[in-house]
Order: structure tokens, then C-alpha cells, then sequence
């Protein structure tokens, strides 16, 4: 029975996540945010877009050890 | 008295970032220019005082009597990532001004572990309701504070005649240090 009682919570919290992600991907934003919704998501937005554009990128450069 | 010691104590001695090292990922990462910190600082506050809000609810009335609160940080992950979400949607259908300044940061602070990091404090400190959500408005202070604080002086760094081998995120990490000693200079004003 908790066993039970687990996977029927997590199961409500995933549905919960899952449908409220659907539902805001079902809605669009504006055209007049589509500038600030691209600024912000845009890769030269971090500090460390020099030296790539994701999270592994910007470990693998703090550990380079140049000459 | 004790819930203004409280929001205090959260925002300046106890300071997420600078104390209890969360969130520093948006920490280093945004800082960049002020209308985007300022931005996603307020974004923080909202979603760290909402999430606050609802958390504690779902621990103490459904976690708890179901004895299941070794599941709390998935169940907080998944409850926080679906109020983003919920909030995102309810902000750009109300008003595309709001939207603009503050909800297109909102799905950065998805994966801000600072929101879960207050969430899981406040559970496990086993404070009440209203302390709860003093400490949530507290630790969303404290981070819009610190992160201005950060890009401005990052902002006179870029122009500052730094040695080359310090350039970029080593004096970032030097400043970021500096910052958080000063800060511990506060902990005896409560």
C-alpha cells in the first residue's frame, strides 16, 4: 500500500508537470515579445558565450590550461 | 518583530548566494547588463515567494500525513517546474507588458536551484507558514540585491585595467569572494 500511495503522488506531479508544460507550449508568445523572449534565450545572454553555449562547454573551458 | 528578523536575516547575514551558495549559476551567468538582472531579480522574488507558498502546503498536508516525505525534493522539483510554467502562462495571456519584463525570464528560473534550496529549508527548519514566506521574500531580496550589486561592479570591471591572466570569470570568482566577506560583516545586526 505506500507503495501504492508513491507512485499514485509522483504520478500526479508528473502529470501535473507534463500538462502544464503542454499548455503553455500550446501558447504562443506575442509578436511583441518575440524580440525580448529571443534576447533573453539567445547564447550571447551568458557571461561565457565566448567559449561556448551550454554548461559543458563553459566547464570544459575553466579546466583548459593554456600556455 | 520576529518575521521582520526573519526577512532581514534572509536577505542580508543568511544571503542565498553569497552564504548558502545557490543560484550561482544565474549568478555568473546573467550578469551581464543591468535591464536583464534587474529583470530576472524580480522574476526570482515572485517565483521564490510563490513557490514558498505552495510548497509548504503540499508537505505538511499531503507529504507528511502520507508519510512520504523522503520523495519532498523530486515532488518540490516537479511542483516548482509545473509553477513556472503555470505562471509563465498566466502572465503572457494577462498582459504582454508584464511578459516582457519579468516572464521571459521565468523558465531560466526553472532550474534555479536557489528556489529549491529556500523551498527545502523552510521544511526542514519546520518553521510556520508566515516565517516560511518572510524567509522566501527575504532569500528573493537578498539574490535581486547581490546580483545588481554583482553586474555593477562587473560593469566597471569591464573598463578597469584588469592583469590579462584575471580577465573574464577569474576576477568575477575574486569579486564574487570579496562580496561575500563583506556580507559576513552584517551578522552581528540582529
Amino acid at each position: 500500500m505506500p507503495v501504492l500511495i508513491l507512485f499514485a503522488t509522483l504520478f500526479v506531479l508528473f502529470v501535473l508537470f507534463f500538462g502544464t508544460m503542454y499548455l503553455n507550449a500550446m501558447s504562443p508568445v506575442s509578436d511583441d515579445c518575440q524580440e525580448a523572449y529571443k534576447e533573453v534565450r539567445a547564447c550571447d545572454a551568458c557571461v561565457l558565450h565566448e567559449v561556448g553555449c551550454g554548461f559543458r562547454d563553459a566547464l570544459e573551458a575553466m579546466k583548459e590550461v593554456r600556455p | 518583530m520576529e518575521l521582520l528578523s526573519i526577512l532581514i536575516g534572509a536577505m542580508l547575514i543568511n544571503n542565498i548566494v553569497l552564504m548558502q551558495f545557490l543560484g550561482l549559476c544565474s549568478f555568473f551567468g546573467v550578469s551581464t547588463n543591468m535591464k536583464s538582472v534587474v529583470g530576472m531579480g524580480f522574476a526570482v522574488i515572485v517565483v521564490i515567494t510563490l513557490a514558498a507558498a505552495i510548497t509548504y502546503p503540499i508537505y505538511y498536508g499531503i507529504l507528511v500525513p502520507l508519510e512520504i516525505t523522503y520523495i519532498d525534493t523530486i515532488a518540490f522539483i516537479l511542483v516548482i517546474a509545473s509553477l513556472v510554467q503555470l505562471t509563465e502562462l498566466v502572465i503572457k495571456r494577462v498582459s504582454k507588458s508584464l511578459y516582457k519584463s519579468l516572464g521571459v525570464y521565468l523558465p531560466l528560473i526553472a532550474s534555479n536551484c536557489a528556489v529549491l534550496g529556500v523551498a527545502l529549508t523552510n521544511v526542514s527548519s519546520e518553521a510556520s507558514f508566515m516565517e516560511s514566506l518572510m524567509f522566501a521574500i527575504g532569500s528573493g531580496l537578498g539574490y535581486t540585491l547581490v546580483i545588481i550589486t554583482f553586474t555593477a561592479i562587473r560593469m566597471r570591471l569591464s573598463t578597469a585595467p584588469v592583469p590579462k591572466a584575471m580577465k573574464g570569470m577569474p576576477v568575477a570568482l575574486v569579486t564574487a569572494g570579496l562580496m561575500a566577506l563583506a556580507f559576513m560583516g552584517l551578522a552581528g545586526i540582529i
